[in-house]
């Protein structure tokens, strides 16, 4: 982190405790995304070990200016293999031919002490849809780091994911919940477009 | 017929523990074998889901039969048997229990390893035995498997020679076990 991003940061923190200023970004190794699904009454789930995000704040007023997030598809994880592959293959993901997740966020809406509603278009495969996520986002006590906490629930079917015999939601609910919990470091400076791994 | 066993005879409700667990088991082969054989689909999931609500009844039924032999201990071995022969048969019956005890522990644990967890016929789900694991997840399938091999070894055994001393040694062992047969030499209750 350079000395003028370490200012403005914490110009930010002294004039506004609970604002966040600058751009951030998602330090995989340290945060976990997960997904959990309905499976014959039970529960199964697995993870996505690749995946970025990166939050732009405006220092003036706090407001966002960026928000996205993207997930390799094909870093889809279980602990059974012979799933891993279905997730990969035509009926759920097919992840060859759509290989990102991609959620932007438009709009954030603060709803309480470090809670916000991000309102933005997630598209997965090949739908675009506009959905509202609650995010939870808590700088550290010395402004150098903050953690990130999201979870949405969306009805897989809605983006195709579960084609075919998939389709049929018995054994494999409809219903699908994906955490994110994050930890974000100040970004190097970035342009406008494209994010740093 | 008596709900507990005599010297010479099974009572009631140890024939239904063991019948019903006989048809569970069976039920429990054909599950198996079927999902085994399915490629990963909704079917393949359906099946297995059945076979692990079973599993579980199955571990409930040997739990309740462990505790019923406690209080009514089962008839003794007719004289005429050779001690090589009773020390087998309690052998056998022993690996029954544990192989139906173990069995469905296993397969739940499998479950828990691939971080599913086991929801029997719906109704309730089971905690999780173990962390997720990937690599302890396939080989507590394989085990289980493998299990499921010793027991059908234990069944042919154990139906054999129930068989033999029906057919051959014309003795009571079969009959004591089977609801609606008297034994040729009379009950005698405790």
């Amino acid at each position: 982190m350079n000395h003028r991003c370490a200012c403005l940061v914490t110009l930010a923190w002294l004039f506004a405790p609970n604002a966040f200023a600058g751009c951030w970004q998602v330090v995989p190794e340290q945060s976990q995304l997960i997904f959990i699904a309905g499976q014959a009454g039970g529960t199964l789930q697995g993870r996505f070990n690749d995946y970025s995000g990166v939050v732009c704040a405006d220092a003036a007023n706090g407001t966002a200016s960026r928000i996205e997030a993207t997930v390799q598809m094909a870093s889809v994880e279980t602990e059974l293999p012979e799933l891993d592959e279905a997730l990969y293959g035509r009926d759920f993901f097919d992840a060859e031919r759509w290989p990102k997740a991609i959620f932007r966020g438009d709009a954030v809406r603060p709803v309480g002490e470090d809670r916000y509603q991000v309102t933005g278009t997630l598209q997965l495969r090949d739908v675009s849809r506009e959905i509202t996520v609650p995010v939870t986002l808590k700088p550290d006590a010395d402004g150098s780091q903050a953690s990130l906490a999201t979870s949405l629930t969306l009805a897989r079917l809605d983006y195709g994911i579960g084609q075919g015999e998939w389709s049929d939601t018995q054994w494999v609910g409809d219903e699908v919940t994906i955490e994110l919990t994050a930890r974000l470091v100040p970004a190097p400076d970035t342009a406008a477009h494209g994010t740093k791994h | 017929m008596l709900l507990r066993n005599t010297e010479r005879r099974y009572g009631m409700v140890s024939q239904l523990l063991h019948w019903v667990v006989v048809a569970l088991v069976a039920i429990q082969f054909a599950l198996g074998i079927t999902a085994h054989n399915l490629p990963f689909s909704p079917p393949k999931l359906g099946v297995l889901a059945w076979h692990k609500s079973f599993g579980f009844l199955i571990l409930g039924l040997i739990v309740l039969r462990l505790g019923w032999r406690l209080y009514s201990p089962p008839p003794t071995l007719p004289a005429t048997m050779p001690s090589w022969q009773q020390y087998a048969a309690r052998l056998s019956h022993g690996l029954f229990y544990v192989l139906l005890l173990t069995m469905p522990l296993v397969g739940w644990a499998s479950s828990s390893a691939a971080n599913l967890t086991v929801s029997v016929f719906g109704w309730f789900q089971l905690p999780n035995l173990t962390a997720p694991d990937k690599e302890l997840a396939k080989t507590l399938v394989s085990t289980h498997i493998v299990m499921s091999w010793i027991l059908l070894a234990n069944i042919v055994l154990h139906a054999s020679a129930a068989l033999w001393h029906h057919f051959v040694n014309k003795d009571d062992v079969l009959r004591r076990m089977l609801p609606l047969s008297h034994p040729t030499h009379g009950d005698h209750s405790r």
